[in-house]
């Protein structure tokens, strides 16, 4: 009986955090519809989270993709010249990279690079008491630290993910040309992979980057700011942000892919 | 006088002790209206008390009412509590600055959040108060990079920005040398006179001698109450 109570009491406790979660969302989204809540220290702090977690971070997302491009080009052509299709490269391509490559990685890249500063900061903010500080002033803790950082995390999300697919197609076009496949002028290939593009592929990209984006920003603000009067819960705090942002991803990644192409 | 003409009332208050707070209060009763001051002796290194949080309506009272304005801010939506809190200027005996922004920033905050007058306007004031209270300007630095003193100071200014109309202090001049402090009391001189109210808590009750106010309320903590206090006894 005991075993089941604590089954019981996990699983409980799960659908209460998915709960949390989508309610913090929800209210993220229903705020930021409502010009009122979009005050100067507002707007500040979503502009320094979309240099720090998008701009910063587009020369080590074009390298990343640099390099995806040339190792999927290297694959695919080698594969489509051994079945006798090279002219299915740029399709091929465009199929792996827009669909599952692309959110993917640079999703990751915002958990690595800002999820963990995100909850560590709050966190820190936390234990500091400057929460409190911000309620004492009047600032609602949840416009002025939660609502920028979900948003601004999305928002790179979804333009990392846009610049990651047309680097590493362009690199995987360049590579597979220099490397003497059957790629086509460069108008050919663009056009066969615009072709190759479906409706359910532009919907799983963005159901993919902006809801992927959505969880990491929520769950890094929610973990964060779960962070009580103790400097030592804060890297206990990011562990879990980090964690359970991948979990999220990949759980939302191979959902949106089964319920797309299946 | 009606409700809505006092600035602050508490009506037999009880705020329990919270991990924050060294001692509850209990019972507490006083009303301030506009240029009311009121001083609360604490001793040197005492922890802090939950007066200004309760005044504040940061932490809920265990019994009894605080209304500010007239709204108890019980009873109030967050939106309305937060455009309350907007008319208090506080000081914290803890420093109260986000560690993530440079002084100048936390000093403007609030009022860039509250306020529709132009930014440049805004630190304008603030550093017009900066040099009433002899800084060169509003520090520039992150709050660890400024010296106590300036940094006691620039949170006056931030305190005062804004002409509120209730003004928590704890422990304003903790930091600073006499003759600096003696401009914060003139500071708030000048809100009284406008009608403001005030609240202080402080270990230095004499510097604040020279305050003149429409009520003066003057109190010291005994266990878990204030106590009346005169300070002509003092």
């Amino acid at each position: 009986m005991k075993y089941i109570a604590r089954l019981g009491e996990g699983a409980i406790l799960r659908v209460r955090r998915v709960c949390l979660l989508a309610a913090v969302i929800w209210s993220v989204l229903l705020m930021a519809i409502r010009p009122r809540f979009w005050t100067r220290p507002v707007r500040n702090v979503l502009a320094r989270q979309i240099l720090f977690t998008g701009i910063e971070a587009t020369s080590f997302m074009t390298l990343a993709a640099c390099m995806v491009g040339i190792a999927v080009v290297v694959q695919v052509q080698f594969w489509l010249m051994k079945a006798g299709q090279s002219e299915l490269l740029g399709p091929l391509l465009a199929a792996i990279v827009i669909r599952e490559v692309a959110p993917l990685l640079a999703n990751f890249i915002v958990i690595g690079r800002s999820g963990s500063a995100i909850s560590t900061e709050l966190g820190n903010m936390k234990v500091d008491n400057e929460v409190r500080i911000l309620d004492a002033q009047g600032l609602d803790p949840f416009l002025y630290l939660v609502v920028p950082r979900v948003l601004g995390v999305t928002a790179s999300v979804f333009c990392l993910a846009v610049l990651f697919v047309v680097v590493s197609l362009t690199v995987g076009f360049l590579c597979g040309f220099l490397a003497g496949g059957n790629t086509g002028v460069p108008s050919v290939f663009i056009e066969s992979m615009i072709w190759a593009i479906q409706p359910g592929d532009v919907i799983n990209f963005l159901v993919k980057t902006v809801l992927s984006g959505l969880l990491t920003g929520a769950i890094c603000c929610v973990e964060g700011l779960s962070v009580g009067a103790a400097i030592t819960e804060v890297p206990q705090a990011t562990t879990r942000a980090l964690v359970r942002s991948v979990g999220a991803l990949l759980i939302v990644s191979a959902v949106v892919s089964v319920f797309t192409y299946l | 006088m009606t409700e809505r003409e006092k600035i602050l009332s508490f009506h037999d208050v009880t705020l329990p002790v919270g991990p924050e707070f060294d001692t509850g209060l209990e019972t507490l009763s006083f009303d301030l209206a506009p240029g009311a001051f009121m001083l609360v002796r604490v001793e040197t290194g005492r922890p802090r008390l939950p007066l200004t949080d309760g005044a504040g309506g940061l932490i809920a009272p265990a019994a009894g009412r605080v209304l500010f304005m007239g709204d108890d801010w019980q009873q109030i939506g967050p939106d309305r509590a937060a455009a309350h809190r907007a008319r208090i200027g506080r000081i914290f005996e803890s420093g109260g600055w986000l560690s993530n922004l440079n002084v100048t920033e936390n000093v403007a905050l609030a009022q860039l959040h509250h306020s529709k007058q132009p930014t440049q306007a805004i630190y304008e004031d603030a550093e017009t108060l900066a040099t009433s209270f002899g800084l060169d300007e509003v520090p520039k630095a992150r709050p660890t990079w400024v010296p106590p003193e300036d940094l006691c100071r620039a949170g006056w200014v931030r305190a005062l920005l804004g002409k509120p109309d209730l003004l928590l202090f704890e422990q304003p001049l903790h930091e600073v040398r006499v003759e600096i402090g003696t401009l914060l009391v003139d500071a708030v001189q000048a809100a009284l006179d406008r009608g403001a109210a005030a609240i202080v808590t402080t270990s230095a009750a004499d510097r604040w001698s020279r305050i003149e106010a429409s009520a003066r309320l003057s109190f010291s903590v005994s266990g878990s109450t204030l106590v009346p206090w005169s300070e002509t006894d003092a």
